[in-house]
Parts: C-alpha cells; sequence; structure tokens
C-alpha cells in the first residue's frame, strides 16, 4: 500500500486540466529525446563545418550503437511507410 | 521532429536517423494516453461528490504516476547515454511494476483511467524483454558498441544477427 507523498507528486495543476495532463508527458519525453540525440552526436567534419547548422538539422545521427537484438523485435515495417523513404532499407 | 523515449529505439536497432515520424506518433500516443489517464483518475477521483476512499487513491494514484514519468524519462539517458544496460533494465522493471500498481489503483478509482494505461503497460513489458535481451546478447555491456555512420548515410544497416 503506497501513500500519497506531497514532495513527490506533481502540482495538482497538471492532472486536473486535460491539455496540460495530456501534453506535460509529450513535452518531457520529447525534450529527453532531443537531449540525447544531441549528446549521441559526433562532431562535424572540418570540410561540413560550413554548414553546420544545417547538418545538425538534416542529418541528425552520425553515429548508432550496433547492438545484437533478440528475437521478436518488430520489423521495420511495423513503423509505417515513412521508412522506405531510406533507400539503405 | 524525433522525439523518443523508452525502448521503441531498441526495436529499431537503434539508427538513430530512422526514428521517423511515425515512431513520434507511436510514442506520443503513449504518452499522450498516459496524461488522459491521469487527467480522467483526477477529475474522477477528486470530484466533490467522489467518496473519501476514491479521493485518496486518487492521490496515491498521482504519487505513482510522477514517480513512474521520473523512472520513464530516466531510462533513455540510463541506456544510450550511460550506456548502462543493468541499470537501464532495473529502471524499467521498477517502471514496469510501477505502472502495473498505478493501473490498479487508478482503475479503482475510473475505468476508462485504468484502461488507458493499458497499452502502456503492454509496451513496458515488451521493452523489459527488449532491455534484458539487448543485455543479454551483448555481455551486457555497451560502452564499446558505437560505430559511425557512414558519410553518405547509406551504410546504416540493421546489426548482423548472424554474429
Amino acid at each position: 500500500m503506497t501513500t500519497f507523498i506531497p514532495s513527490l507528486t506533481l502540482p495538482a495543476a497538471l492532472f486536473a486540466n486535460p491539455a496540460a495532463s495530456i501534453l506535460f508527458p509529450i513535452a518531457l519525453g520529447t525534450a529527453v529525446g532531443f537531449s540525447v540525440r544531441r549528446k549521441l552526436a559526433l562532431p562535424v567534419p572540418s570540410h561540413m563545418q560550413e554548414n553546420t547548422d544545417i547538418q545538425i538539422a538534416k542529418e541528425t545521427q552520425k553515429t548508432y550503437m550496433a547492438l545484437k537484438q533478440p528475437p521478436y523485435r518488430p520489423p521495420p515495417y511495423v513503423f509505417g511507410p515513412a521508412w522506405s523513404s531510406f533507400p539503405s532499407l | 521532429m524525433e522525439f523518443v523515449s523508452l525502448p521503441l529505439i531498441i526495436s529499431q536497432t537503434v539508427p538513430w536517423k530512422r526514428i521517423s515520424t511515425d515512431d513520434v506518433f507511436h510514442l506520443a500516443v503513449l504518452y499522450g494516453l498516459m496524461g488522459y489517464s491521469a487527467y480522467r483518475a483526477y477529475t474522477t477521483g477528486m470530484h466533490p461528490m467522489s467518496s473519501t476512499a476514491s479521493h485518496l487513491l486518487t492521490k496515491q494514484g498521482a504519487t505513482l504516476y510522477t514517480i513512474q514519468l521520473g523512472l520513464n524519462l530516466v531510462w533513455m539517458p540510463l541506456f544510450f547515454v550511460a550506456k548502462r544496460p543493468v541499470e537501464a533494465l532495473v529502471d524499467i522493471v521498477a517502471l514496469t511494476g510501477t505502472v502495473g500498481y498505478l493501473t490498479y489503483v487508478w482503475g479503482q478509482v475510473d475505468a476508462v483511467a485504468g484502461w488507458a494505461l493499458a497499452p502502456y503497460l503492454g509496451w513496458l513489458g515488451f521493452a523489459t524483454y527488449l532491455t534484458a535481451g539487448v543485455g543479454h546478447l551483448n555481455n551486457w555491456n555497451l560502452a564499446d558498441k558505437e560505430v559511425p555512420a557512414s558519410p553518405e548515410g547509406k551504410g546504416t544497416k540493421y546489426v548482423d544477427e548472424k554474429k
């Protein structure tokens, strides 16, 4: 049985307002996603540095983790037609 | 927008550039349902006409909800930045347990609030499996697994699973 711990609970306004309650976790998840992605990016090569902003904006990620995967991970087509825009699929 | 969170990314073999707007949509739905559940439970349970027991359950759930949101947000930095699959697994097991209990608590307050958490709970179960599976298959060490994507962006392949 848990108890109500005020110091460990979000303010009531984030529960009482529908827009706030729905958007709050989406906003936090987005913020964490962006910050993690940025940390993983490698430095932009010198010959590309003039276009640094463009590179960052367009290419997103320069590295990825090559991990062995367990069976039954969802195949890429589950995530929809947008994937077909990547020619290397 | 390439918003990510929990192990959806693992399921994608982790070439990050492949996180598409569709993934954003899936995750936003889970997060949105999570938030909607909070709203439902709170407005039903804290209604002046609701019982004292219902008020209590709602507030207990609000604490659980806050804890699970923290555990949720910590998972990705743990796995992808700190590269600590063991801690990430502990985190997601605790997260799944917390959300399971939250579903039980808020489900007593409002059935819709409980069901709104069901997809999230199901996903967490699967994500726990993926975290454990990836950790096990990679000897619980991700520190040396990061590789550069090819300059053309064409070499970003799925992991060679035959190795």
